[in-house]
């Protein structure tokens, strides 16, 4: 069981984020980006634009599906917030999953294990 | 792994700070985003865009992202360079179409009035130049005989 604490909720969206505090690398990593303001507004600018339905490939990339719905790589920089997106009820849910770097023949098969890795993901919501 | 509140990332309050400058990129964002279906539909990628339109990959990629936002200069050097031309409509939020459509609705009801009004001084003229008329009268007397 992974537990995925609500980071934004915007109702008139229909639109939850949730991000996981049981990967140590994804805690990092966003630690990170929002201690570099230019990082953070990036991050943020592709969370808003989620919201809205309206992001390129550039910031927001479909990566494969899984049994839970449709993973996609947030991209910030050299970053990737790998996410599951899902829908629950009327709202669209994300849940910033795993943490990867920018995709390169090197790491190709480290990315795709992680992927993968998100098919057995049991999530447990915190919603504050 | 222990497991922290997330309240400390206060994206919500980043956003309500910076809220204009959002929505502005977000405008920006929804050209870039025809754009990037379309390079997805032609099967180019940004530094091809870049080469094609005469600025360098990052500008391109800063665009894309929302960092930087998009410019008429821009549009147009694309519409040149791709042939194409941007269709801008402006489409109403759920609120103003409730305004115009009980606008609509009262101009209805108002017109629905002028037209009763406008029978019934039709038929008030009728009536009085009827009324005037002896032959109507005569064929009324007829048709009152017959019954």
């Amino acid at each position: 069981m992974e537990n995925f604490y609500q980071i934004l909720c915007c109702d008139e969206k229909r639109f939850r984020v949730f991000l996981n505090h049981h990967n140590p690398d994804v805690i990092k990593k966003f630690v990170e980006i929002n201690k570099d303001p230019k990082a953070f507004k990036k991050f943020i600018l592709v969370i808003e634009a989620i919201k809205v339905n309206n992001f390129t490939t550039q910031q927001y990339n479909f990566e494969g599906k899984s049994t839970l719905g449709n993973v996609f790589a947030i991209k910030v920089d050299r970053h990737r917030f790998y996410t599951l997106q899902m829908t629950n009820g009327n709202y669209r849910e994300i849940f910033i999953c795993r943490y990867g770097k920018k995709e390169s023949q090197k790491n190709d098969k480290e990315l795709t294990t992680t992927i993968k890795s998100i098919d057995k993901i049991e999530i447990q919501k915190i919603e504050l | 792994m222990t497991t922290q509140p997330a309240n400390n990332y206060s994206i919500q309050s980043y956003v309500n700070k910076n809220r204009n400058n959002i929505d502005e990129a977000l405008v920006s964002l929804r050209v870039m985003k025809q754009i990037d279906d379309f390079l997805h539909y032609k099967c180019e990628n940004n530094r091809e865009l870049a080469k094609r339109l005469g600025y360098t990959e990052s500008y391109v990629s800063q665009l894309m992202t929302g960092v930087k936002k998009v410019n008429c200069s821009f549009i147009n050097k694309f519409e040149k360079e791709y042939k194409v031309e941007f269709d801008f409509k402006i489409k109403l939020f759920e609120e103003e179409k409730d305004k115009i459509f009980n606008k609509i609705q009262d101009s209805i009801i108002n017109v629905i009035h002028i037209n009763i009004n406008t029978i019934n001084i039709n038929h008030a003229s009728y009536f009085e130049v009827k009324t005037s008329n002896k032959d109507y009268y005569e064929y009324e007397d007829a048709e009152f005989e017959n019954v």
